[in-house]
């Protein structure tokens, strides 16, 4: 709790530093303020970029910092909607808008295998429910997310990952998940393939 | 030494600028925090997500953020965030309706990565449009078309703010891999190791090419590191904004990372000097 309350206290320290600027009586006083919250901001900027330590908005935007390796070996888990035969359907990223799919799978493999088995059913059933919404607005030709609105126009998720546009015309009857793992060089160079288990089948 | 710094700094922050500067500031991100919120436009589902899904977020992230209301209150408060964002957008009394615009977009802006702890919010398009909606509230408006340091120091500190998504990266990048990072090694493995991701059209092109990945690397050190001198410099930042569309660019189709603060590129143009120009026109 502390930590996020910490960095609460460091957004809240940048509005009070600038409703100074707005309250300040003249020009000079405005300036004043104006320099406190400049170097405030700079300070807080330069904290989370320096420390590494997030405190969005002042971010220390850690994107891309690990070095890759020839033997890196990657995983991932890769969502399926079931129909009534037990038909596997890979979800478009987007079919749990507004929660994309990489970071619902981070949640599937981090969160849910701790969860009291309720909860489990209760989330179950509610992502469920929503590739199923998203599976009906695209049989039915309507778009997902980013494009719902502003069609190919909408700013995606940062992470492109391939869309599947392809869903089955009757609705699903649960959910599977598959852990996938492969090395990128040997997959590349056709001398390995990739390793699947499903770690998740749930039927309603 | 201090003094030398004292006048960067006021060199940087307090040097007049023309009043345009906060105009065409809060235009660009009023426009892009819209565009964002378009292309999001079901954020405030979220609030609909069982309890179960928040287990994994840090606890007090949800006060954080305000995330505690019911969904139709949610609603309501995208809907207002929308007004306020084009209220500002037409100028209409913009040190209220950036508070207010700014307030509710520091609220939805976590929404789409709250479940997983926000991991990548900085990359999501909105930290530019936040931070600078409250600096242009408390700026106040321009009035006029007289130069003043008034104008400048909201511009430059959201310019500086901007600049860091390149020189921090670098920074953790040195700090977690060291200066191999810059090398034609790991750009050829990053695009190898993505590409089973995101099956970007370039990654394999690339990685058969050495040269490509040298240039790739070498390019990124530089552009990265590089970026502070955009508040310095205004003639830097212009072939900063053309270099930084190239590499974003590189990016989308070697590795298949889209860059959703494109646009905010905007913000690094002379706007001092085209409002001047506007000036001596009429």
């Amino acid at each position: 709790m502390l930590p996020e309350l910490l960095r609460l206290g460091l957004m809240a320290g940048f509005v009070a530093l600038g409703l100074r600027v707005r309250r300040a009586a003249d020009e000079a006083g405005r300036l004043r303020a104006a320099r406190a919250l400049v170097l405030y901001v700079l300070f807080a900027c330069a904290a989370a970029g320096l420390s590494q330590r997030d405190a969005w908005p002042f971010t220390s935007h850690t994107i891309a910092v690990g070095r890759a390796r020839a033997e890196t070996r990657s995983c991932t888990t890769e969502l399926f909607g079931l129909d009534q035969a037990g038909r596997a359907w890979r979800l478009d990223p987007y079919s749990f808008t507004p929660v994309y799919d990489s970071i619902l799978r981070f949640w599937i493999e981090q969160a849910l295998p701790g969860l009291a088995p309720a909860q489990r059913e209760q989330a179950l059933a509610f992502l469920l429910q929503r590739a199923e919404a998203s599976r009906a607005r695209l049989a039915a030709g309507e778009r997902l997310g980013h494009e719902r609105l502003l069609g190919p126009l909408g700013s995606p998720y940062w992470l492109l990952l391939p869309r599947v546009p392809q869903v089955p015309s009757e609705p699903y009857r649960g959910l599977r998940a598959d852990r996938v793992c492969w090395n990128a060089v040997e997959l590349v160079e056709g001398r390995g393939g990739q390793e699947r288990a499903t770690v998740l089948e749930w039927r309603r | 030494m201090r003094e030398r710094a004292e006048r960067l700094f006021a060199h940087v922050f307090f040097r007049p600028a023309h009043p345009f500067c906060l105009r065409a500031l809060r235009t660009l991100v009023c426009l892009q925090a819209l565009w964002m919120l378009a292309s999001r436009p079901d954020l405030p589902e979220l609030a609909r997500w069982p309890e179960a899904f928040w287990g994994f977020a840090p606890p007090g992230l949800r006060l954080r953020f305000a995330i505690l209301f019911p969904p139709a209150v949610e609603w309501i408060l995208f809907a207002l965030l929308v007004a306020a964002l084009l209220l500002a957008l037409a100028g209409w009394r913009p040190a209220l309706s950036c508070l207010v615009a700014g307030t509710l977009l520091y609220h939805f802006a976590p929404f789409e990565e709250a479940i997983a702890g926000i991991p990548h919010t900085a990359f999501g398009g909105l930290t530019l449009p936040v931070v600078a909606l409250f600096l242009l509230a408390f700026a106040g408006e321009p009035r006029g078309s007289e130069p003043s340091a008034e104008y400048r120091w909201p511009f430059a500190l959201a310019q500086v703010v901007f600049a860091t998504a390149y020189l921090f990266p670098t920074l953790a990048k040195l700090r977690f891999s060291g200066p191999d990072w810059f090398s034609g090694d790991n750009i050829h493995y990053y695009a190898i190791g993505n590409a089973p991701f995101t099956s970007a059209p370039l990654a394999l092109w690339v990685a058969a090419r050495p040269w490509a990945c040298r240039a790739i690397a070498a390019g990124t050190f530089l552009l990265e590191s590089s970026a502070p001198l955009v508040a310095v410099w205004p003639a830097f930042a212009q072939a900063f904004l053309l270099a930084a569309l190239a590499f974003h660019l590189g990016i989308l189709l070697v590795i298949g990372y889209w860059y959703p603060s494109l646009p905010l590129l905007l913000v690094l143009v002379d706007w001092d000097r085209v409002g001047r120009a506007l000036d001596a026109r009429r």
